[in-house]
């Protein structure tokens, strides 16, 4: 049974699943939903509440389905609209919502608008993009994909002009000065809503609009805009929900919530990689530093928090000298490197250590947000950093130790990208079968982790406040909602540290571990001392019960 | 009338340790003898001892005295140093009772684990000896006076006592799950207003010594966590000629008796598996007598900490979030819809009735009566409503005079009484 509480999204897991690399239905070597619905008891059983679908649109794939030639049909090799529809009542039927990506800002060259617009000035749809005599307008607004893009601007021999892109120059911007373009994209989410999806992450929002003399990225027109379909989401729609892509700083995405009026939520960019400075460096304080600049939002939104996605790990939101550590700790070698980041998977960038990965996912799981996973990190797969682009992230789901992982029935030379192979990563070692069969097994915990997630609100809904022990390898922090207080402590340190809390104002309780459920010693008027295992974290529940001596008579009833 | 006529039947001493054996055939006679329960107590357990020996030189020097320490395996050389505080005034043996494993985790109110065992083997000791009064003390007491030992002895060699139940001077909120139902349900259900002050010094005739001895308890659970309650109902359900010596404070040194749900079920169980055993005897009780006291009201009781009704309160509400379930079962219709009904109340004007607490004991001593529920779930159940009573009784307390609150407390006591054919009733709907 689905939720039907309207803030859902609050306390969801989230799955982030390319449906070409998740499961092959028709054995032609690429994912699809007839694969995908396949293994949606897979993603029950594992307690996830809403999945997160890349672009499955038609597309040139030059930029992994990013750059959309159809917004309202189904690419070929992925299967039918009747298949979309297929999935969405299934995962309904199992309690699990869907949201796919929803490119706002751009189409591919190969779209019929473009195609139509290019055509000549008079073309209907020539107002659909941007176009300009000059490449000289807007120069204040930054190149995004530095690698390889050397200009917003790219001449359109057809067109004879520029038009405008802020990411590949085969994805020309939308125009949304133009009204008709507005609509266009109001008509292409209710579109999907009617079918009965459940919201979308809506790519590259900063940059629906352009204005000279700004660096044209969140113009208060945008946010206009997106107030504007919220409104019109709201209006005929329960429950759905919109995802913010916007790689900015938390001051910046800020305006994305409004009032509890634009987006339900937003991606928390900075965050994630200040979580591997935090451990790599054995101090809290760039995880805190981090939450210090994050702004208060509406009661109604949520922060969406990850660890890894298909993209590169940005770098973007970090200070020189913040990149060249996370460069020289997590990507020594120039090949690992993508545009402004790290195009690895989390358990290679964590040298496949078990106690780094579960710290990671603890603290995703319990900083505030709602946690999204990346497909395959459940199981702690590799990556191929020899495949181009990012393509090294996305390879093949590992489900079995048969052949193509499981994934696919094909001749392996088929695939859309090969398997992960080597010795460590490879889909002989790693693999759903094998783990869902090992009671100890990455997959096992994490199941278990999002299934105690859930029995707390409070990771989803509660206030956040750390705590400052005298230890800065200790990163401690207490979330409270309605009468609940938990107490996380994580040992981002990897030899073992004691900590000294003051937990004064708990004294009487009696935390209970939640994961074990053990009790610990009873907190007092004195420093409460906990030593964790390198690596370690606790969740601690500090929530008062009747057996805890609190009340002041425990040790005179009789 | 003396209902002590039991003891005619079958004792069964337990196994004396050596060289207990030994020392009680080479014993010269003794008349009194006095346990000393100890683990860990090396700070308290010797001035406690001396103090006993030297009242008994003051109140009775012709008495023998045998002093027996029953120390469960102290780390802190307790039994050495108790040796040496009683002196040559007093002969002094030492035995280690049996622990067994499952009670190293039973803390009681002495902190003593294997308590049963241990006063067990003294009333042994003392019926082997034939001695008039055992005479028991638990040893983290900090507050044993000389004066101790007349106050306990005398109504047994003075007045023919069969037994004397300690009365401490007590603050306002000490003892409050005692005060409003273990006390009041005891007078209810045997007619003697005994003030059910669990632990800390009792003593016994020689005749309440065999009672002591036969077979029940012993073998069952309820020993090894109920002792003290199992004594105190014994001494109330046989109808044995009881006093209570009013030893002024019961000052302890700290030990930790267990959480809450706990300690309530062990208490509360005890005197519900007693109800079992006793219903023949309970049943025909109308109305209660007070028990004769000697010694006068003295000092005042164990200090007090800061009391939290708002986290009581909160307990209690959580009880109706968490046990709902639970109590729909074991609670009678009508109690359980007043229940539900306090939930609604806010923590300022937050009142649980005393006579709504009293048709909660008895619902769950029927339902304990009737196995409704795993017992132990059934009495840990009882704590967020203690809780709330306890709660309700401080919120409507705390500004009046302490006569006020002995007031209140009587009320509630009359209560149990009031409402005792409640409980009778059901109780033979359930035998039939």
């Amino acid at each position: 049974m689905m939720s039907t509480d309207p803030l859902w999204y609050k306390d969801a897991v989230f799955y982030e699943i390319p449906v070409k690399a998740y499961a092959d239905g028709n054995g032609d070597g690429i994912g699809d939903f007839q694969g995908l619905i396949g293994k949606l008891d897979y993603l029950e059983w594992l307690g996830v509440d809403c999945i997160w679908l890349l672009p499955f649109y038609p597309s040139p794939l030059r930029d992994d389905g990013y750059d959309v030639a159809d917004f309202l049909t189904v690419a070929e090799q992925y299967g039918t609209f009747q298949d979309v529809k297929r999935l969405l009542d299934e995962a309904h039927r199992r309690g699990i919502r869907v949201i796919v990506d929803l490119v706002l800002n751009h189409t591919s060259d190969r779209h019929a608008w473009f195609q139509e617009s290019r055509q000549s000035p008079q073309s209907s749809k020539r107002g659909f993009y941007v176009w300009s005599e000059t490449d000289r307008k807007y120069e204040k607004a930054r190149i995004i994909f530095i690698d390889t893009e050397k200009s917003n601007w790219t001449w359109d021999p057809e067109a004879k002009a520029f038009y405008w892109h802020r990411f590949f120059s085969h994805q020309p911007d939308l125009n949304y000065a133009n009204p008709e373009v507005q609509q266009a994209m109001l008509d292409t989410m209710t579109f999907w809503l009617d079918q009965g999806l459940d919201g979308f992450r809506c790519d590259a929002v900063p940059y629906l609009f352009e204005r000279e003399g700004t660096i044209c990225e969140n113009l208060p027109e945008t946010h206009d805009y997106l107030k504007n379909i919220r409104r019109r989401i709201d209006a005929s729609y329960q429950g759905r929900i919109l995802l913010a892509e916007a790689n900015q700083w938390p001051t910046d995405v800020r305006p994305y919530f409004g009032d509890g009026d634009e987006f339900h939520m937003a991606f928390h960019f900075p965050l994630m990689p200040r979580l591997y400075m935090g451990v790599r460096s054995e101090t809290r304080d760039p995880i805190i530093d981090m939450f210090t600049h994050t702004p208060e939002i509406p009661p109604n939104c949520q922060w969406c928090l990850f660890l890894r996605n298909h993209d590169e790990l940005t770098l973007e939101m970090c200070s020189g000298e913040e990149r060249d550590y996370m460069y020289y700790t997590y990507a020594r070698d120039p090949s690992m490197r993508r545009n402004i980041g790290i195009g690895r998977r989390l358990a290679p960038l964590l040298d496949n250590d078990r106690r780094k990965i579960e710290l990671l996912h603890s603290l995703v799981f319990t900083l505030p947000g709602s946690p999204i996973i990346y497909y395959g990190d459940e199981i702690g797969m590799g990556d191929n950093i020899k495949l181009k682009d990012r393509d090294g992230v996305r390879t093949p789901m590992q489900w079995t130790m048969d052949r193509n992982a499981g994934f696919s029935g094909c001749d392996p030379a088929q695939l859309y990208l090969p398997v992960v192979a080597d010795a460590v990563y490879g889909y002989q070692a790693v693999n759903v079968e094998s783990q869902k069969e090992a009671p100890h097994s990455l997959l096992q915990w994490m199941k278990r982790m999002i299934s105690v997630r859930k029995r707390f609100p409070a990771f989803g809904r509660g206030t956040i406040t750390f705590l400052r022990p005298a230890n800065g390898k200790v990163l401690a922090y207490l979330r409270r909602y309605d009468d609940v207080v938990l107490l996380l402590v994580h040992n981002l340190a990897e030899s073992s540290q004691a900590v000294e809390l003051d937990l004064t104002a708990f004294a009487g309780t009696t935390p209970m571990e939640v994961l074990g459920e053990a009790r610990f010693p009873t907190v007092t008027e004195r420093s409460y001392v906990l030593t964790l295992a390198p690596y370690g974290y606790y969740w601690l529940d500090l929530t008062l019960t009747p057996s805890d001596g609190a009340y002041g008579i425990e040790q005179m009833v009789l | 009338m003396d209902r002590l006529t039991s003891n005619d039947g079958p004792l069964t001493e337990p196994s004396l340790p050596d060289p207990i054996p030994t020392l009680i055939e080479r014993s010269e006679p003794i008349d009194i003898v006095v346990g000393v329960l100890t683990f860990n107590d090396g700070a308290t357990a010797p001035a406690a001892a001396r103090g006993l020996i030297e009242g008994f030189r003051q109140y009775a020097p012709e008495k023998r005295v045998l002093v027996v320490n029953c120390d469960a395996g102290s780390q802190d050389g307790t039994p050495d140093l108790i040796e040496h505080a009683a002196g040559h005034d007093a002969s002094f043996w030492a035995v280690r009772h049996a622990v067994s494993g499952s009670s190293l985790h039973v803390l009681s109110e002495s902190g003593v684990p294997g308590r049963d065992a241990a006063i067990r083997l003294l009333a042994a000791v003392a019926e082997r000896l034939t001695a008039k009064v055992c005479l028991i003390v638990d040893g983290n007491l900090k507050s044993a006076h000389p004066r101790w030992s007349e106050l306990l002895a005398s109504p047994i060699l003075d007045k023919g006592a069969d037994c004397v139940l300690p009365h401490f001077s007590r603050n306002r909120y000490e003892g409050t799950l005692t005060n409003t139902l273990l006390a009041p349900l005891t007078r209810a259900l045997y007619g003697k207003r005994m003030t059910y002050h669990q632990g800390g010094a009792y003593a016994f005739s020689d005749r309440f010594v065999r009672s002591l001895l036969l077979p029940q308890p012993w073998d069952e659970e309820i020993a090894t966590y109920g002792i003290d309650g199992w004594v105190t109902t014994l001494a109330a359900a046989e109808l044995a000629d009881v006093y209570e010596a009013m030893l002024g404070p019961r000052l302890r040194q700290g030990k930790p008796m267990g959480d809450l749900s706990t300690i309530i079920a062990q208490s509360v169980g005890c005197i519900f598996h007693m109800m079992e055993r006793y219903q023949s005897t309970w049943e025909p009780v109308t109305g209660s007598k007070t028990v004769p006291m000697i010694g006068e009201p003295a000092g005042l009781g164990e200090p007090v900490g800061a009391l939290h009704v708002d986290r009581m309160i909160h307990g209690f509400q959580q009880g109706l979030r968490d046990l709902v379930p639970i109590w729909q079962i074991v609670l009678a219709p009508d109690t359980f819809q007043q229940i539900l009904e306090l939930g609604i109340d806010d923590a300022d004007s937050f009142q649980f009735p005393s006579s709504l607490w009293v048709q909660v004991v008895y619902d769950l001593a029927l339902a304990y009566h009737d196995r409704l529920l795993h017992r132990e779930h059934l009495l840990k159940s009882l704590t967020p409503l203690y809780l709330g009573h306890t709660a309700s009784l401080i919120l409507a307390t705390r500004a009046l005079p302490g006569k006020r609150m002995e007031e209140e407390l009587e009320r509630v006591a009359v209560e149990y009484e009031t409402m005792k054919p409640y409980l009778i009733q059901r109780w033979r709907w359930s035998d039939e």
